[in-house]
């Protein structure tokens, strides 16, 4: 693959949804972290051996939420507190609290509204002060897979879609950045790199 | 400098990979025919085997090689020797053993002093202890996996500490008896069962 191939995260004549691309705000986010501290990382996809090669070298315990399923389940006509009473079931703090990373990858474009919300409450329960949250989403296209395809990190530090699967797609809906900010109770947006394959990232402070 | 280049663990520096401990096991399975997931007993030198139609309830120790193809709910404590939970194992219990393989399901934490291999058939909800921890693309596990060899180590200590604690109140080492309570699937029979140190073989 070529450099310019992988910046857009392609491989020759592969398609977007197949291929590998460098997330390189989450590899600042990761590089910038004080050296030598234990961190706390929630990744609130599903297991996988790549994300788990990538971080065994490392100081850091590593929270599988495996959350997509359950979240995007969610029946959002729900009160909110019975919302939050759901996903504090599914994100215990015992757990998952006082993390300094959250990945939290495509949620935000497949979660309706009042479910964004509310995760969005529990994540600021969960993260540490000063905790960052790495989101991925949809900018440019207009539309995207449906089901979800899982990203997830790669051993070599990219993302990567867990598994190739044809299917139909559904409207993107291309939050705006100022929205997503809104929806997730607030938090700072620090930064936001649209990346070449149209994917944006965004990194969130509390 | 990089999170990524500190704190690196595993022989001669480089981390262990998940794909290096799974093939490890794929060797040692074919080794042990017991650990293949076989409710079958196996003899001399071979795993003892808790077959899929018994229920233990308590704490269960023992000085020998274990795969559970049945349901344990309370307590499994092998430091010395491996433990598989075979596809059919259900466990909700705290697991503490040398080497732990998990094709079945699990909901507690797991403390492996050497390791801990997660197969694809495995369905976890807790959290995992261990210097080195391998995954099957497919396996189904939500908790927190300690990577920190500072955080594991105090953990497996803590843990070893509780578990001598439990068999000094006990009376008994670690060939004690265990304090169980045993039921087959198809009676209501509820003995005693001498599950630790000796024949383990259901």
């Amino acid at each position: 693959m070529t450099v310019a191939e992988r910046e857009r995260g392609r491989a020759p004549g592969g398609t977007r949804d197949t291929e590998a691309f460098p997330a390189r705000l989450l590899q600042a986010t990761i590089d910038s972290l004080e050296a030598g501290e234990r961190r706390v990382i929630l990744d609130l996809g599903g297991a996988q051996p790549g994300s788990l090669d990538l971080l065994s070298g490392f100081r850091c315990r590593y929270c599988i939420g495996d959350v997509l399923d359950d979240l995007m389940r969610l029946d959002a006509r729900q009160e909110p507190v019975s919302l939050d009473a759901v996903i504090d079931e599914l994100l215990p703090a015992s757990v998952f609290g006082n993390a300094d990373l959250v990945l939290c990858w495509q949620l935000l474009d497949y979660l309706e509204t009042p479910v964004l919300e509310a995760l969005g409450r529990r994540l600021r329960h969960l993260l540490a002060s000063g905790g960052l949250i790495h989101a991925i989403t949809e900018y440019s296209a207009s539309d995207m897979p449906d089901p979800m395809h899982p990203l997830f990190l790669d051993r070599d530090g990219a993302v990567r879609y867990a598994s190739v699967r044809s299917g139909s797609r559904r409207p993107a809906p291309r939050h705006a950045p100022a929205e997503l900010q809104k929806r997730l109770g607030g938090l700072q947006m620090e930064r936001a790199v649209l990346l070449g394959n149209g994917m944006q990232e965004y990194l969130f402070r509390l | 400098m990089s999170m990524f280049d500190l704190g690196k663990r595993g022989d001669g520096g480089k981390p262990a990979t998940s794909q290096e401990d799974v093939k490890m096991q794929d060797r040692e399975t074919t080794a042990t025919p017991a650990a293949q997931g076989s409710s079958q007993a196996t003899g001399g030198r071979g795993a003892a085997v808790i077959g899929p139609s018994i229920h233990i309830e308590g704490t269960l120790r023992g000085g020998e090689d274990l795969v559970i193809e049945g349901q344990i709910s309370g307590r499994v404590h092998l430091p010395e020797n491996s433990l598989t939970i075979g596809p059919k194992g259900r466990l909700k219990a705290e697991v503490y053993a040398h080497t732990v393989y998990v094709e079945g399901s699990v909901d507690g934490d797991l403390y492996g002093a050497d390791r801990i291999v997660i197969r694809k058939s495995a369905e976890i909800r807790g959290n995992l202890m261990a210097p080195r921890v391998a995954l099957e693309e497919g396996a189904r596990f939500k908790g927190a996996i300690e990577m920190d060899s500072k955080s594991v180590e105090s953990a497996m200590n803590k843990a070893k500490q509780a578990s001598a604690a439990e068999t000094s109140a006990s009376g008994g080492g670690a060939a004690a008896p265990a304090e169980t309570k045993t039921t087959g699937s198809g009676s209501q029979a509820k003995p005693t069962a001498e599950a630790a140190g000796g024949k383990g073989g259901a």
